[in-house]
């Protein structure tokens, strides 16, 4: 979040760091897209990228998709992240290829201990589910182990 | 001819023509060629061509330049963008060159590929493939070679239907029931079909090296070899369906541009596998994610790395590093990279080549007169874009209407004005 602000404690546009852009073929997405309902404040979005819903301090990797009236805030989501409609993503961060189903929750309500969420790699949350705050999402579980509601700090290995 | 196993023959060679003019792109091709100006944020127009011909597997390309070619070498550089490196691999630049008898540049289509029968010669293959590098669209011509094969034609031309109102604008051919094409007519005023060539040729090798030796006046392919060909040999059609877009005037740019971020439009550079080299201008590719502001609005726009938008950008492409500052507008617009908007300044219906600098306040695109076509160019501005030049600078205060045109590195003062129609 320090990459984030008016005045941002990392200053990524002035420090020349270089990533290996063959990696994930970051270098062939196209720009980001924007759709007609679209709102993007205080984030950083790059190419590949289709914004339909709300996103607000957040950093979002090459070609993560936001549905229709979906919100995502304070949340990171690595590559090709696939947040669906009418989903809530809040305080989360998911690791490449997490597909959040329609009308999902995740990182919702806030919680005591206030700490991020934390979806691993392809996880296929279904439509409908709702992940506390401060949870722990191990990668790639059968998506049937994720119905259904999920409260605040547990772990789903 | 007896093949030596260490002597290897290409299936098929292709040449890719980007020597045209494209003088009515205006200032957008005062400093380089029309296959090389920018398109949909990141790519140029030739990025659709040479990924065509990288997605169909063939891997022998020239490509023939003359006019302002050195912004397009660069981008083309070796061609490790579209993988044409490598030992049985290779995009070879070429220029015209200047002979004993011959005067250098290219008379026309036909012409310029008989200025370099030597590299056909020097890379024998089965057929040629002859494309045009200043189109928008996606082909398989791997596709289009097998039917080629198929029908056992000399020569087969890519055609597609287009509306009637447009035909005069293409060489326009009647098929039969085979597909052969029987009647050819070049730009007609009446048209008989809604067939149009889009400049896409496969040839057999043979065939067009006879062809281009028969008489050095026939020039042009649309003009005269295919007309002559469709009299004496076996020319067929192979039908396309699908998004493909001359982008040689203004409007046609700004149009296919749109199209990009409507919707259902049918054009998908990244789907599509359109690949661009991102590495010349200043390593565009190095930069950061695209940074959003806390009230910045940003609505049916495509946004690319490295812009940074604290003010409003809608129904717009903005190339990298694009700065839109804090109460700014930005709308049916295209902006090429490192453009600045400053503070409360508006852009509307505009193309702004690259390092344009719009003052705090400045308006382009003021007012609502939309008829008033451009004085100087009326043909190239007439529906209310006006074109901003490369490093131009609008000063704080100055107000443009529509269809104006600000040559580049031009530098308005703060407050000037220039109506509707006007060209600085």
């Amino acid at each position: 979040m320090d990459l984030l602000g008016v005045d941002p404690a990392i200053k990524i546009e002035d420090w020349g760091i270089r990533t290996n852009l063959e990696h994930r073929a970051i270098r062939d997405y196209q720009p980001l897209q924007t759709g007609p309902n679209a709102a993007i404040k205080d984030s950083l979005v790059y190419n590949g990228c289709v914004i339909e819903g709300v996103v607000e301090h957040s950093i979002l990797f090459p070609g993560v998709k936001v549905g229709c009236g979906a919100v995502v805030q304070d949340s990171i989501l690595f590559f090709d992240n696939v947040v669906g409609e009418n989903v809530c993503v809040s305080k989360t961060i998911s690791d490449v290829n997490v597909t959040f189903g329609e009308g999902c929750r995740v990182g919702w309500p806030a919680g005591a201990d206030d700490l991020p969420t934390v979806i691993g790699w392809s996880n296929v949350i279904p439509p409908a589910t709702s992940i506390g705050r401060n949870c722990t999402i191990y990668p790639r579980l059968d998506p049937a182990r994720l119905t259904g509601k999920i409260k605040n700090g547990e772990v789903v290995k | 001819m007896k093949i030596s196993p260490l002597y290897h023959q290409n299936e098929t060679v292709v040449l890719l023509l980007a020597g045209g003019v494209g003088s009515r792109l205006n200032v957008l091709v005062q400093t380089r060629a029309k296959p090389a100006v920018p398109f949909g944020g990141l790519y140029r127009i030739i990025d659709f061509s040479l990924s065509n011909v990288m997605n169909s597997g063939l891997d022998q390309v020239g490509v023939l330049t003359q006019y302002k070619p050195l912004s397009l070498m660069r981008h083309i550089g070796a061609g490790e963008a579209w993988d044409f490196t490598g030992r049985s691999r290779e995009v070879k630049i070429l220029p015209p060159r200047t002979g004993a008898s011959d005067s250098d540049w290219y008379k026309g289509t036909a012409d310029a590929v008989r200025q370099n029968i030597d590299f056909l010669k020097g890379h024998p293959s089965r057929q040629v493939v002859i494309l045009s590098g200043d189109h928008i669209y996606r082909m398989d011509l791997e596709k289009m070679i097998d039917c080629h094969q198929q029908k056992k034609a000399d020569v087969t031309v890519a055609m597609m239907e287009v509306p009637l109102d447009q035909i005069h604008q293409f060489g326009t051919g009647i098929t039969d029931d085979e597909g052969r094409i029987v009647e050819w007519e070049e730009k007609p005023e009446k048209p008989r079909t809604n067939l149009a060539s889009m400049g896409i040729y496969v040839f057999d090798t043979e065939y067009l090296l006879a062809a281009l030796a028969h008489n050095r006046l026939e020039i042009d392919f649309g003009k005269h070899i295919i007309p002559r060909a469709i009299k004496q040999d076996n020319v067929f059609a192979y039908p396309f369906n699908g998004y493909w877009r001359d982008v040689g005037t203004i409007q046609a740019l700004w149009e296919a541009n749109m199209d990009i971020i409507r919707p259902g439009s049918g054009i998908s550079p990244q789907e599509w596998g359109i690949r661009s080299n991102s590495e010349t201008d200043k390593r565009i590719a190095d930069r950061c994610p695209a940074r959003f502001g806390p009230e910045c609005r940003v609505i049916g726009s495509a946004i690319s790395a490295g812009c940074r938008i604290d003010g409003e950008v809608i129904n717009s492409v903005l190339s990298p590093g694009v700065e839109v500052k804090a109460g700014a507008s930005v709308r049916d617009s295209i902006i090429f990279p490192d453009c600045v908007v400053e503070q409360n300044a508006i852009v509307d219906l505009a193309i702004l080549d690259k390092k344009v600098r719009v003052g705090a306040g400045a308006v382009i695109g003021s007012g609502e007169d939309r008829q008033t076509a451009n004085h100087l160019y009326p043909t190239h501005l007439y529906t209310g874009i006006s074109l901003i030049g490369k490093e131009a600078v609008v000063g704080a205060g100055c107000v443009l209407g529509r269809n104006c045109v600000l040559q580049p590195l031009s530098l308005l003062a703060d407050g000037q004005i220039v109506r509707s129609g006007e060209t600085v």
